[in-house]
């Protein structure tokens, strides 16, 4: 075996591997912008309020916050999707500057009863609704949404401070 | 993670437990079919390249290269997955990375050294439509005792049957009750032919 | 949710074994030594450190999310290749890349990155984390090779002996830790 030969072909195996990587890195990102556009306008068109204009989507992933999608002159919108382990909830929640949930829109059909009663709590915290609605499922999903809900205040405090900062 | 206890053949049945970081999150046919096809394309690629490559490059190079080709095809499945559907993305991009490091793919990077090791890392291949093919019937197995029903689009999952099936522990009792079977059917087929 | 609460959480109800079917084959399970135990403690939480850090700040950020596992490809090589370097220079064998006994380690440490990586963003959190996550991974492997000695002295039917016993009890203890839910510790602050 040429020992010169093995070092030719590693270096052009390992020049063709960076070239891949780098056209995998450029479809990455091309993906992730087609997702962001598809994502502002999953939570854009919800039923509610925010339905027009141009949305500008930013990832997060802290927790169940997937993303925010802030449009000129509204209340920033987070996209919510909470995770449980036969399903998802999704819901696109417009908050004010110290993070409360304004308007809570679930996106998609909400059919299962995890899920409807996931929107019931958000939307009950959100206007402080009386819990005389309570069902026996609310216990496994306090946790849930108490973090949600935190989450939501926490960042929405940090983009406002960020904002005040610019 | 093997199933090697001296009665069955260890390949095919320790495979299909090697794959079991994939099918205990298969529990929808949507998730399923992503995971399988990502797993499928990985597979292909560590095998063929490690079939492909150069012997000259030596086994830790053809391992290093044929591996990295896995996850540059991973990459590119997420990134498709992605454009697909972005929130069947979130959910699984995690276990799409990882079908890259399940023991299938490991293995199938490792450079055949013999004749007879090139012959069976071809047939290997072919089993990969069977494990892919495995990974989505395990999704819809599970997303139809789970609810009682089988949706192609993911996000879609109502209703509740059997909700354990949607959990890790199902899709365990189902792999069990799996290897279980096909250890009375290879028993079943020796008995006949001798 | 505290750092003791994180720690229980990871080892019970979120616990990598079962959370990602990452079931040991019995050959090795179970059988650590202190300083084999104390080495994969520390490489799982370098691991979730270098990827959850990589993932949030580096490809994040670009949309390159998707080149995580061409990204963890190269920290493991780069992880191997200094390790190796040391054992040399120590003058102590070590094994190859391509060692089959090695792929199951490589699982459980891109496993634990991926799950602790994806729910924290601090430095600590992503260290203790990783660290608790295998540290509950060992636990459980060593619950699960006790439960298969207990049961070799039992009567079980033939076609269930070996593999299948092995994911029915994993099954039993994935039911058992999925009613120790991230709600109750989440509250816990000790």
């Amino acid at each position: 075996m040429d020992v010169s030969d093995k070092t030719r072909d590693t270096w052009i195996l390992a020049i063709a591997m960076a070239l891949i990587v780098a056209a995998s890195g450029f479809a990455s990102a091309y993906a992730s912008g087609q997702a962001a556009r598809q994502l502002a306008k999953a939570a854009s068109e919800a039923p509610g309020p925010s339905a027009r204009g141009e949305a500008a989507w930013t990832t997060l992933r802290e927790g169940s916050v997937l993303g925010r999608v802030d449009k000129r002159g509204e209340p920033a919108a987070y996209l919510v999707v909470a995770r449980y382990p036969d399903g998802e909830f999704r819901a696109a929640a417009s908050v004010d500057g110290d993070g409360s949930i304004l308007d809570l829109r679930p996106l998609g059909d909400s059919g299962d009863a995890y899920s409807k009663r996931l929107a019931a709590l958000f939307s009950g915290a959100g206007k402080g609704a009386s819990r005389a609605d309570a069902s026996t499922l609310d216990a496994s999903l306090k946790a849930l949404v108490t973090d949600t809900l935190e989450t939501l205040a926490a960042l929405e405090r940090g983009r406002t401070e960020a904002e005040d900062d610019d | 993670m093997t199933i090697d206890d001296g009665r069955v053949p260890a390949g095919p049945l320790a495979s299909i437990a090697g794959l079991a970081p994939l099918l205990v999150f298969s529990n929808s046919l949507s998730l399923g079919v992503a995971l399988g096809i990502a797993f499928f394309l990985a597979y292909s690629a560590a095998g063929a390249m490690a079939l492909l490559l150069p012997a000259r490059l030596g086994r830790p190079a053809v391992f290093a290269f044929s591996l990295t080709g896995a996850a540059v095809v991973a990459s590119l499945t997420a990134s498709a997955l992605r454009l697909f559907d972005p929130f069947l993305f979130e959910a699984a991009y995690g276990r799409v990375f990882l079908s890259v490091f399940t023991l299938p793919v490991l293995r199938a990077c490792v450079m055949p050294e013999t004749v007879s090791d090139r012959e069976r890392a071809i047939e290997s291949l072919l089993w990969g439509v069977g494990y892919a093919f495995l990974t989505a019937v395990t999704g819809a197995v599970r997303q139809f005792l789970a609810t009682g029903a089988v949706s192609t689009r993911f996000g879609a999952e109502h209703g509740s049957l059997l909700p354990i099936f949607a959990q890790p522990a199902g899709a365990f009792i189902l792999i069990a009750l799996a290897a279980a079977a096909f250890k009375v059917v290879i028993k079943a087929v020796r008995g006949s032919e001798s | 949710m505290s750092v003791i609460g994180l720690v229980f959480y990871l080892t019970l109800g979120g616990n990598v074994m079962v959370q990602w079917g990452l079931i040991p084959s019995g050959k090795r399970g179970g059988a650590f030594s202190a300083s084999t135990l104390v080495a994969f403690l520390a490489a799982a939480a370098l691991a979730s450190l270098a990827h959850g850090l990589a993932f949030r700040y580096l490809l994040s950020p670009w949309g390159l999310e998707s080149l995580a596992p061409i990204l963890f490809s190269a920290l493991l090589f780069g992880a191997f290749a200094a390790l190796k370097a040391i054992r040399t220079a120590l003058g102590k064998p070590s094994r190859p890349l391509h060692d089959e006994g090695l792929f199951p380690t490589t699982l459980v440490l891109y496993a634990v990155a991926l799950s602790i990586g994806s729910r924290f963003s601090s430095t600590w959190l992503l260290l203790v984390g990783g660290a608790a996550a295998a540290l509950g991974y060992v636990a459980a492997t060593g619950f699960l090779e006790a439960i298969m000695e207990r049961l070799e002295l039992e009567r079980v039917p033939e076609p269930f002996r070996g593999a299948p016993l092995r994911f029915l009890s994993a099954a039993l203890m994935a039911l058992a830790f999925a009613g120790v839910d991230a709600g109750f510790f989440s509250r816990l602050s000790i």
